[in-house]
């Protein structure tokens, strides 16, 4: 009498109320590895995965070509190069350390200084690429048209068309590139943050509106609290959204000309 | 007991040296679930061969 197959797969069918889901364990750990195995070296995964991802495994390891005395001594010299890199990436690391360290001082920042908040303005930016268009164009006029037309029966209707999301980023990254003063850049990112955060968009349709948010949102309104309620900035702000409120018999300036600024 | 449709290589292989070597070719073939600990899974086919025989008896499936 034959012997039954060993019982290597145990399954186990739960329900789910509308389906079944059925959940299969292989009790045999050599069997798992022989899967492995063959799963890592067998020509099924030649066939599905097709020739061009083999070669792009072996261009990236450099491993499978040669025989295995071959692929072995590959890899040995790949550890060692691994390890040598390490070691001058170490070195380069506290290198660059030490000279963070040394040049700061006041002449470094005199000199330095408004390009280091340009850079910062310029991660601001693209991290946070919708924040120029989620306030700044409601608030300023350079970032919306209105068409004015006048109607048979004497009234006045407006269309106030916005610059969109990369018209806005580019209008703040012009600014910022513009810029001859740190603290000058510091107060456009200011702008662009209050208005962020402050500006209604109600007078948007809901599809219209932009999302944006920041985690520091808080923080910002905290810091900046003062900025936009007193202050130069407050007053410049005040009156960009004051021309964009009042602007009923103006027409804005198109997104064009803004942005040449 | 292992489950078949995600036989991670560390649970099933204890040597280190062997085990990142099939990792990197598991992840080699499949460029989008690239993983430290890449799981292999045997597929719907496999697993019913594996039921009539008692034992899986086919190649396995992409690792997944």
């Amino acid at each position: 009498m034959p012997l039954a197959p060993p019982v290597c797969l145990i399954e186990h069918r739960v329900d789910q109320g509308d389906y079944y889901s059925v959940a299969a364990y292989i009790t045999d750990a050599e069997l798992a590895a022989d899967i492995v195995h063959r799963a890592a070296t067998g020509s099924r995964i030649r066939q599905e995965t097709g020739v061009r991802e083999e070669a792009a495994w072996r261009a990236r390891s450099g491993e499978l070509t040669g025989t295995s005395e071959e692929q072995k001594e590959a890899r040995k010299v790949g550890r060692e190069k691994a390890k040598k890199d390490a070691t001058k990436a170490r070195q380069f690391n506290e290198d660059l350390g030490r000279n963070l360290i040394q040049r700061r001082g006041k002449a470094s920042q005199k000199q330095h200084s408004l390009a280091r908040a340009k850079a910062i303005a310029a991660v601001v930016l693209a991290d946070n690429r919708e924040l120029p268009a989620r306030g700044l164009r409601l608030v300023l006029s350079q970032l919306q048209e209105v068409e004015v037309k006048e109607l048979k029966s004497g009234e006045q209707r407006q269309k106030v068309s916005y610059a969109d999301v990369d018209q806005c980023r580019q209008f703040l990254s012009n600014r910022i590139e513009e810029a001859r003063t740190p603290n000058e850049v510091l107060e456009i990112l200011a702008d662009g943050l209050i208005a962020g955060i402050l500006a209604d968009q109600s007078e948007l349709p809901q599809s219209k509106r932009i999302s944006w948010w920041t985690g520091a949102e808080e923080q910002v309104k905290k810091l900046l609290g003062a900025d936009h309620q007193s202050g130069e900035a407050a007053a410049r702000l005040e009156q960009e959204i004051g021309e964009s409120r009042g602007r009923s018999t103006q027409v804005g300036r198109p997104f064009s000309l803004a942005l040449r600024r | 007991m292992i489950d078949a449709r995600r036989i991670t290589v560390s649970k099933v292989i204890s040597d280190l040296k062997e085990r990142t070597e099939l990792a990197e070719r598991i992840n080699a073939a499949d460029r989008y679930l690239v993983s430290e600990d890449p799981p292999v899974r045997l597929d719907e086919t496999e697993i019913d061969a594996a039921r009539a025989a008692g034992l899986p008896d086919r190649a396995p499936g992409r690792p997944g």
